[in-house]
Order: C-alpha cells, then sequence, then structure tokens
C-alpha cells in the first residue's frame, strides 16, 4: 500500500515534534559558543573556548558522568534482576495472583519526587523509622544522606522503589504473550525447572529484556529528581549526577554558555553510548 | 528442593511487598502527627504511640493567607496539563504510528525505521538539556510561567510514548484488515477511522496511560518553567519540603497527590490479566 | 467490455514479483490463475484489485485505464485466504459495510444482505460477533460481503 495521504498521517506529529524542538536544539549549540553568564548576558561569540574548558579543565564533570553511568547501570541491573523474579512469581497461578500484580505496579504510578519527599522522611537520621527500628535491633544510626558512600545505596535503593515495577510490567506482558508450544515441549522432555529456565524461558524472554533494559537505561539516564531531593547532590558532590551538574551551573550560578556546552556534549555522549549498549546486549542475549 | 524454592519465592513476595508498601504506611501515619509527635521520638501507630489529629489534611484546603497550602489549584492545573498534552500526543502520535506502520517512507537514506527512532529517540534527552532553551524560547513567545507554555513542553515529552506503543501496537493488526476496507469502498482516512481506529482501542487506552503516567509524574519541566501564576502539584509539594518540616502536611498532600493514578495500577493489572496488553507492550 | 492486462511488471525489491504479466479477461468469465507458491499468484490479484501499483504495464477495465483509478473507486470484491471480517462489527454490519460505503438506499442495502446471506447459509446468524463463528462461517461472511456488493470484477 503507498497512497499519497500518508503524508496527512504522518507529518502532523512530526512537524510539531520538529517544530517544538528545532528552536531548543539550534539554540543549545548557538549557546554553547558563547559566554553567556550572569556578567554578560549576551550572545557573544568565543569560538570553542566552553568545549577546550570541558575537556581539559573540568573534571567534575566527568566524574558526575561517571557517577551517573554508575548509579544507573547498578540501578538498572537491580531493576531487571529483581523485576524478572517478580514477573516470574506471579506469572502462572499462585493464591492473590491480581493482589499481589497491582502491589508490584504501584510504585511506578506515584511521582518520583514526591515519594521521595516522603522517603527523606523515611531515612531522616534521628526521625525517620529505619533507623529507629534498626536501633531496636541494636544498630548504631547509619547516615543514609550524610555519608558520601552510603547517600550513593540510599539512591539507588528510592530508584529501585520507584521503577522496577516498569521493569517488572514490560517483562511479565511479555513472558504472557509467549508460545505455549515450547513449554509442553520442555515438560514432554522432562526437564527440571533451572534448565526450562535456562532452555527455554530466558532465550524466549532475550528480546523483549533487551527492549526493556534499553528503556530503562535511557529513562535511568536522566536520573535527577531523586537526587534534587533526596541529597542535593550531596554530601559535597557524593550524588550529584550529570544532569543535576548543568543544573549547577546553568540555572544556580547562570552559566549559561558552558551549561549549553556541557548540554550538548552530555547528548552526544549519551545518544553514542547507548546506542553501542543496544547493540552490545543484542549480540550477548541473542546467540545464534 | 522444590520446598526450599517455595519458602524463598513466598518469603521474597513477602519482603517485596513490606518494601512496597512501608513509605505508604509511614506517610498514612505521619499526616496525622502534631509536631510533638514528630520531633520528640519515632512514632508508629495512632492513638498507642500518639495522639492523632486531622491538622495535617486540614491544612491543604485553606487558603494560604491563613497559614494553609492549598494544593486544590496545582491539583487542577496538574490534571489539565496532563489531560490536554496527553490527548494531543495520542492523537498526533497515533497518526504517525499509523503512517509508519502501514507505509513505506523513503528520503534520501532515511526509512520508516529511522523516523520512528528519531520519535522515540526524544525520551533520551534529558530534561536538563531542553529546559534552558525551553525557558528562554518560551519567554520569548510570551508563554512562561503558563498552562499552554507546559502543555507544549508535555507533548515533547508524551508523543515518543505514544509513538512507540501505538507503531507496535498497529504492527501486530493485520495489514489485510484496512486492505479489505480500502476494497470495500473506504479512502485511506475512512479505512483508518471506520475500520482499524474501533480495533485500536485497547492499544490506545495503554497508550494513554503511559502518557498520563508519564505527564503526571513530571517535576523538573515544572520546576523550572513556573514560578507563582500556575503551579504544579509535585512542584508544590516539594516546596513543602524545603520550609521547615512539617512533616504532617507533606505527608497528607503526598498521600493525596499520588493517589488518583493507583486506580491506573488496577487498570494496568486488568489487562494484563485479560492478556490485551501483551499486544499492546513489547 | 475486458479485463485487460499489458506488460505488468513489479518489482518492489531486488526480485520480480511479477515479471512481464499479459491478460485479457472476458466480461461473465471464471478465471483460475495456477501457479506454485510465491510464483505472484496474490500479487496479480492486488494489483488489479489496486492494491499494489505495479511499476511497469497497464491495465484496462471497460476501455478506462484502471490504474489511474483508486482502489475504494474501483468496486472490486476480493476475498483473502485467512478471514478478513471487521471485527468491531457484528455479522450484519460487516455484510452492509461496504454497501453503506457505496451510500445505497437502505431499502437497497437490506434486499442485497438477505439474499446474500441467504447464498451463504448465515440467515439468523445477523447479530452474532465474528470471533463466535467457527473458520468456516467467518469466510462465508467475508463471502456473503463480496456477493452484496454485485462488484463488477471478483478476486
Amino acid at each position: 500500500m503507498n497512497f499519497k495521504h500518508k503524508f496527512v498521517f504522518l507529518f502532523p506529529g512530526l512537524f510539531v515534534l520538529i517544530g517544538i524542538l528545532i528552536f531548543p536544539i539550534i539554540f543549545t549549540i548557538r549557546l554553547s559558543l558563547s559566554g553567556w553568564n550572569s556578567y554578560t548576558p549576551e550572545m557573544n561569540f568565543i569560538g570553542i573556548t566552553n568545549y577546550i574548558r570541558l575537556f581539559t579543565d573540568d573534571p567534575r564533570f566527568w566524574e558526575s558522568f561517571f557517577r551517573l553511568s554508575f548509579l544507573s547501570v547498578t540501578t538498572v541491573i537491580l531493576q531487571y534482576v529483581i523485576g524478572f523474579a517478580l514477573a516470574m512469581m506471579v506469572w502462572r497461578e499462585i493464591k492473590f495472583k491480581r493482589f499481589f500484580r497491582v502491589i508490584f505496579l504501584v510504585p511506578m504510578m506515584t511521582t518520583p519526587v514526591i515519594m521521595t519527599v516522603i522517603w527523606r522522611t523515611f531515612f531522616h537520621e534521628s526521625l525517620g523509622p529505619v533507623n529507629d527500628l534498626l536501633g531496636g535491633l541494636g544498630v548504631k544510626p547509619i547516615l543514609w544522606l550524610s555519608d558520601p558512600v552510603i547517600a550513593k545505596f540510599t539512591v539507588i535503593i528510592v530508584e529501585v522503589w520507584q521503577w522496577t515495577p516498569f521493569m517488572f510490567l514490560l517483562l511479565l506482558a511479555g513472558l504472557l504473550s509467549l508460545p505455549k508450544e515450547p513449554f509442553l515441549a520442555a515438560a514432554i522432555d522432562g526437564a527440571s525447572p533451572f534448565r526450562k529456565f535456562v532452555y527455554v524461558t530466558f532465550p524466549l524472554m532475550a528480546p523483549i529484556s533487551i527492549g526493556a533494559i534499553i528503556i530503562r537505561l535511557i529513562e535511568a539516564s536522566k536520573i535527577m529528581d531523586t537526587v534534587f531531593v533526596l541529597t542535593s547532590g550531596g554530601p559535597g558532590t557524593a550524588t550529584e549526577t550529570s544532569s543535576f551538574y548543568i543544573y549547577i551551573k546553568g540555572l544556580r550560578e547562570f552559566q549559561m554558555g558552558y551549561a549549553a556546552t556541557l548540554s550538548f556534549t552530555y547528548l552526544v555522549i549519551m545518544i553514542i553510548s547507548l546506542t553501542i549498549i543496544a547493540k552490545v546486549l543484542t549480540k550477548l542475549m541473542i546467540k545464534e | 528442593m522444590s520446598k526450599l524454592y517455595t519458602f524463598l519465592k513466598y518469603f521474597f513476595i513477602t519482603f517485596w511487598t513490606v518494601f512496597v508498601v512501608a513509605p505508604f504506611l509511614w506517610a498514612v501515619s505521619t499526616s496525622f502527627k502534631d509536631f510533638q509527635s514528630v520531633n520528640s521520638k519515632v512514632t508508629y501507630i495512632p492513638w498507642l504511640d500518639f495522639e492523632p489529629t486531622l491538622e495535617g489534611w486540614r491544612v491543604l484546603i485553606k487558603s494560604p493567607a491563613k497559614g494553609g497550602v492549598d494544593i486544590v489549584e496545582p491539583y487542577f492545573n496538574s490534571i489539565f496539563v496532563t489531560c490536554t498534552a496527553s490527548l494531543i500526543s495520542i492523537v498526533l502520535g497515533t497518526l504517525a504510528a499509523y503512517a509508519l506502520s502501514r507505509f513505506t517512507f523513503k528520503a534520501g537514506f532515511v526509512r520508516n525505521n529511522d523516523i520512528t527512532f528519531f520519535f522515540i529517540s526524544q525520551r533520551i534527552m534529558p530534561p536538563i538539556v531542553l529546559s534552558i532553551p525551553f525557558f528562554i524560547f518560551l519567554s520569548t513567545i510570551g508563554l512562561l510561567d503558563s498552562l499552554l507554555g507546559l502543555v507544549v513542553v508535555y507533548i515533547v515529552l508524551l508523543m515518543p510514548i505514544a509513538v512507540w506503543i501505538m507503531v507496535d501496537f498497529f504492527n501486530r493488526v493485520p495489514k489485510e484488515l484496512d486492505e479489505t476496507a480500502l476494497i470495500d469502498g473506504c479512502n485511506p482516512y475512512q479505512a483508518f477511522y471506520k475500520v482499524v481506529l474501533p480495533n485500536s482501542i485497547p492499544g490506545l487506552i495503554v497508550a494513554g496511560m503511559f502518557c498520563i503516567i508519564f505527564g503526571w509524574i513530571d517535576f523538573f519541566f515544572a520546576f523550572i518553567l513556573t514560578f507563582t501564576e500556575v503551579q504544579l502539584l509535585p512542584v508544590k509539594v516539594v516546596a513543602l519540603n524545603s520550609s521547615i518540616t512539617p512533616w504532617w502536611s507533606l505527608s497528607a498532600s503526598a498521600l493525596v497527590s499520588v493517589a488518583p493514578l493507583i486506580i491506573v495500577a488496577f487498570i494496568v493489572e486488568r489487562y494484563l490479566s485479560k492478556g490485551n496488553l501483551s499486544g499492546a507492550l513489547k | 467490455m475486458n479485463l485487460i492486462g499489458e506488460k505488468i511488471s513489479y518489482k518492489p525489491d531486488e526480485q520480480f514479483h511479477l515479471n512481464d504479466v499479459s491478460f485479457n479477461f472476458k466480461k461473465g468469465n471464471l478465471y483460475t490463475i495456477l501457479g506454485r507458491t510465491l510464483s505472484g499468484k496474490t500479487t496479480l490479484l492486488k494489483t488489479i484489485a489496486g492494491l499494489l501499483n505495479p511499476d511497469q504495464g497497464s491495465i484496462s477495465f471497460e476501455e478506462k485505464d484502471f490504474i489511474k483509478i483508486p482502489v475504494w473507486e474501483r468496486n472490486v470484491a476480493m476475498v483473502y485466504q485467512q478471514f478478513i471480517n471487521y471485527p468491531h462489527l457484528n455479522v450484519y454490519e460487516n455484510i452492509t459495510f461496504p454497501l453503506e460505503q457505496r451510500k445505497l438506499s437502505p431499502g437497497q442495502i437490506k434486499k442485497d444482505v438477505d439474499e446474500a446471506l441467504k447464498t451463504v447459509g448465515l440467515v439468523g446468524f445477523e447479530n452474532r460477533k465474528i470471533q463466535e463463528l467457527s473458520g468456516g462461517q467467518q469466510q462465508r461472511v467475508a463471502l456473503a460481503r463480496s456477493l452484496a456488493k454485485k462488484a463488477k470484477i471478483c478476486c
């Protein structure tokens, strides 16, 4: 089928999206070549000075980038493993199946930033229930939010709580759409549950898994709301991610030009690395 | 072996359920506390540990002049922005997804898959990258700190989701269905809205729910692009966080804000159990 | 008044799906196209129906250039191997659909549909949903829809 009418379907959406985005993108590129800051708020042209600064004299950005990579990869792996386990458990008949499915879905329906506000009181070091209950067991108060190492794990806990349901949903929908025949064949061959998982379920789920992991990595790389409320990037810069660093440079210190440089570089890195990750995962999980 | 497995399975399910529910229980309990029961020592159960009050809930509907928080207006703002942006995204996204699923596009090296990728790749863009230019863009056209401005921005956020879900859905609707409609005398538009659309309701519902979820939970754009004229719910609740921890009203407003979407969890589960969702999600 | 195809070729990728096909179908006759799997039988039918545009060649019907007429104005009928009906409509609505599309009078529609239902032996099934029918019955609905149209060309 090929009609000239096809453009009538595609163009409204395409052009609305391009129309909204064209200005911000061109503007960011142009801004990144300027020295716009609170002293000289104007679109002057300073060439690639900002880019030189970024690549030679800004370890804080690269540190924040590696921190982001660590946080997002760790959370996505945890979400995948836990989400897959949960999906496997409520895939077949168990008691209160529908109740558990709803419960497991609930966190992704809640606003991250608002739940993080609750988590902040939850992990409060003297007035929060976690340290209080652990104290009852004789554990010394843990510095959930003010220890540079532990604060990272607090962020991970909250992120895993928030977004495991999304992984769970994608994987459970995938499990429910699998064909029945391979499982029957495995049952006839007398395969153990473990072998059934390794040789039947997992390979069948590989394409869905890759899709789910990529989508989650894309979303996790934008991790910002949680950090913003929970730790504000602190203590020090212990939980500062790239987005948060760009936010500080751009909208707190008003170094707009430099922030645009960071933004653009960051975007390019993200697109390249996500494409590579997608290729590698496809190779690893789908064995011919 | 299998007994151990069953034990571990139920242990894990119970553990996870407690983990999911814990912050909600804590918030419910806190929302009935007063200054004394929050700040003296950690308390859990009303009447047993502390004397519950309704103060945290009452503040929500009081006007700010009387020391209240007034989340009613932000609530309606959030509903308006989310629904309008979702609706526009679904309409435009569904049309585009239909075109990408059914027709072949060629322009230079660009093929259907590249156009689909262009739509979906907008999700890669971190909010911060867009927020600075959007700030200047919206202030130039006078839409900063307005509902309309937020709707425009949210379309960028939501249309990729609509396109992603609907392309996948249409790919599963047999092409022969549209062809039969054409042979039966429908032009392509009629084939779309008389035949394809009525058979795409499960996909549309899933896409709609995802748009509503991701619109409702956004914080950052609302935070950067609005100040006083227009406030959205998440921004309002987070603003409470920075002041001197009135945990009770904070908890109450948080619970009110997350409540409506919990219904969505039930709808999603229903579709999941009926097996309709598997076709609409990868 | 014949359906004439001349030197039709269709090559969407590296391979020919139709290569230099010509035919001359006379009015009122029944023709059977035979061929191996993937030899292009369906492609030829889709080309006649107008779902595919050939890269070369011409089709004419009643002395008119058929290729310039879009599918939805050609008034052809076609039944697929797979049972294709409209899942959101019941049996009766499925059969009336093409007739309403051509804006026939309600009386005419009723007459044509009843006749078609009788021919395929589905009287009494008008209000059933498509999914409630067996495979054979579904195919008969598709057949009835094609018959009721009284199309000049049936594929």
